[in-house]
């Protein structure tokens, strides 16, 4: 092995702390989930290695608790919230791009005004005009409420996707007979892939685990994080654990699936000068 | 017949900038016609208004007789090559090729057949299944024509898509470009600041200067009669000598170009050399006269600076104060010192083998 260098060295100290950091709370979440009681929540002194092995704490939860309801309200939540930013945020996003790029980014700017307004602020007034619009406690309405904040993200990031393809390709393929339909979504649209992803990933990630509008909006069918807040303030620590886990399962499984297209790779080359 | 593509009265501006002034062109079917000017001068946006991209302030632009000025790209039935070639960089070479012929719903089959039949004429067949950002420039280059003529449009516009090659590739690629042009008898409109390119492809070239078609004519023609000073300057390897015309009036020059002018020990003018730069077999003499104009003359004979040459002038076009060509004097064209032969032995040698006066 060759020797590391004092740069190197310190780059694996500085990626060791931040993974321990990251993954500390997640380890703590488990090692309460998985071990009987006695050992974690209910000793003066908890043991920081597992100690024995139980699913007594996950199967009570689930059998006394709804949990379906709740993930299937998130679910329900996360993947409109996903797909209404992409289906709004592609047109907006692609359309800013043919802008010069200071106004594009100036227009954008402008659509982070929900984002700077406390979000108690927004969510009270549009609550009470949800209720007449018949949105209240429904999952379109809390979709369509989280889109204030994700929105301008996703176009954000999908403007400099937009961006990175050269102007010509568009020509290219109206020249050759394809009409703007086809010319956005045959062509530009699987070359701004890596980005379409990521906007969908931090779009349904930010819906999953928001509250302050969910506990608002949906307090009769509420959504995963509500109901972790229910259980915390009356104490039931363990069933919190399995909701969070259950909670953080869907997370790892999307991240892994889509996070191949997230490199980028098939955007490099294939033009020149 | 009605010209292949036609533009009439095409102005474009950008904010102060005017790109094309008053453009008026035609073309015939088959016709090889090169745009050639100076980077940055309107060239390219004017192909791109024939393409579709960009719209005319002024003018209508008609292809096949139909106006199209308005219509989008797809609706105008051209092809196009840009400069960096475009292609799809998430299609192999075939689907690249095959994209414009899905775009007008060839059956599959006829797609494929089209395909291996273009791959073979340009060489490319070999590469069909390579991803577009494997293969060499040279071989992009070729696939982005194929694309451009693998269906038959009425015009085909292309902006400087030799430009990206070496020196070397752009050769046989200028070559192979002018052979695929004629073997398909189709109409090309040509984009270059090359003027090399110009003189290699195109039966005729237009020059754009600052938005203006300064001159619209065979390569020859543009050499031998440049309609302005700007043309006669822009055009040829050196630009253009320039001296008073002793028989015209104010302002008036005669222009002529270096192999215009034979070295002759009794001739009437002098220059006094200045600089010499050796090109292969010849000297390019950089001169200056008595009257302190700067002229360029050529050579095969070294010639130091400070020498003094003697010359005649055998050829020359006459301009007017405003740069512009005018007719040839009364004495007629042609030569207007004497004729070409040599009068000594010596002069002979200095000026070596005759110079080839297209």
């Amino acid at each position: 092995m060759k020797p590391l260098r004092p740069a190197r060295i310190t780059l694996y100290v500085a990626v060791a702390l931040l993974a321990v950091i990251i993954l500390y709370p997640i380890y703590i979440l488990f090692l309460v989930a998985f071990s009987p009681a006695h050992f974690t929540l209910d000793a003066l002194y908890p043991p920081q290695l597992p100690h024995a092995f139980t699913l007594q704490n996950l199967t009570t939860a689930l059998q006394s608790y709804n949990l379906i309801d709740p993930l299937f309200q998130s679910l329900q939540v996360a993947f409109l919230v996903a797909f209404i930013a992409l289906g709004l945020g592609i047109p907006a996003a692609y359309g800013l791009s043919r802008l010069p790029p200071g106004l594009a980014y100036g227009i954008t700017t402008v659509l982070f005004v929900a984002n700077i307004l406390p979000a108690l602020t927004i969510v009270v007034p549009i609550a009470a005009e949800f209720i007449s619009l018949g949105l209240y406690d429904t999952a379109v309405g809390l979709a369509l409420l989280q889109e204030l904040v994700v929105l301008p993200l996703a176009v954000f990031i999908l403007l400099g996707a937009f961006q990175s393809i050269p102007r010509e390709i568009e020509y290219q393929a109206r020249v050759d007979g394809a009409g703007l339909a086809r010319t956005l979504f045959g062509t530009l649209v699987p070359l701004a892939k890596a980005g379409i992803i990521a906007a969908f990933l931090l779009s349904w990630m930010f819906s999953w685990d928001e509250f302050t509008f969910a506990v608002i909006l949906v307090p009769i069918h509420p959504t995963l994080p509500v109901v972790i807040y229910d259980n915390i303030t009356r104490g039931n620590l363990l069933a919190t654990t399995a909701f969070a886990i259950v909670m953080t399962i869907p997370v790892i499984l999307l991240t892994v699936v889509l996070q191949k297209y997230l490199k980028g790779e098939e955007l490099a080359g294939g033009l020149k000068g | 017949m009605t010209p292949r593509l036609e533009l009439r009265g095409i102005t474009k501006r950008y904010g102060k900038r005017v790109v094309a002034q008053d453009v008026g062109l035609s073309l015939r079917a088959g016709e090889f016609f090169v745009i050639l000017g100076p980077s940055g001068e309107g060239k390219s946006t004017l192909l791109r208004m024939v393409a579709g991209i960009e719209t005319p302030d002024a003018g209508s632009i008609l292809i096949d007789g139909r106006e199209v000025t308005h219509l989008p790209p797809n609706k105008r039935n051209v092809s196009m090559v840009f400069q960096n070639y475009a292609l799809y960089p998430n299609m192999n070479v075939y689907r690249n090729i095959a994209f414009p012929l899905k775009m007008q719903f060839f059956p599959p089959e006829e797609i494929a057949a089209k395909i291996q039949a273009i791959a073979k004429t340009l060489g490319i067949t070999d590469i069909l299944q390579s991803s577009v950002n494997r293969i060499s420039g040279g071989q992009q280059q070729r696939v982005a024509l194929a694309r451009a003529i693998v269906r038959s449009p009425s015009v085909f516009l292309l902006d400087e898509p030799l430009s990206n090659l070496d020196a070397r590739v752009r050769f046989t690629a200028r070559a192979e470009l002018k052979k695929i042009q004629q073997e398909l008898g189709q109409t090309f409109f040509y984009v270059t600041h090359d003027q090399k390119e110009a003189e290699a492809l195109s039966d005729r070239t237009g020059v754009l200067h600052q938005g203006r078609l300064e001159q619209v004519s065979t390569f020859e023609v543009l050499y031998n009669e440049p309609e302005t000073r700007w043309v006669g300057d822009f055009v040829g390897d050196v630009p253009m000598n320039y001296l008073p015309d002793p028989e015209g009036g104010v302002g008036e020059e005669i222009g002529f170009r270096p192999e215009w002018v034979v070295l002759d020990s009794a001739g009437p003018r002098s220059a006094m050399v200045e600089l010499s730069e050796n090109l292969g077999e010849t000297h390019y003499l950089v001169c200056v006269t008595p009257e302190g104009k700067k002229i360029i003359l050529r050579s095969v004979v070294r010639h130091g600076p400070g020498e003094t040459v003697r010359f005649r002038i055998v050829r020359a076009q006459r301009y007017g104060p405003d740069g512009r060509r005018m007719p040839p004097s009364p004495s007629g064209e042609g030569p207007v010192e004497g004729p070409l032969a040599l009068t000594t032995k010596a002069d002979a040698r200095a000026q070596g083998p005759p110079p080839t006066v297209p």
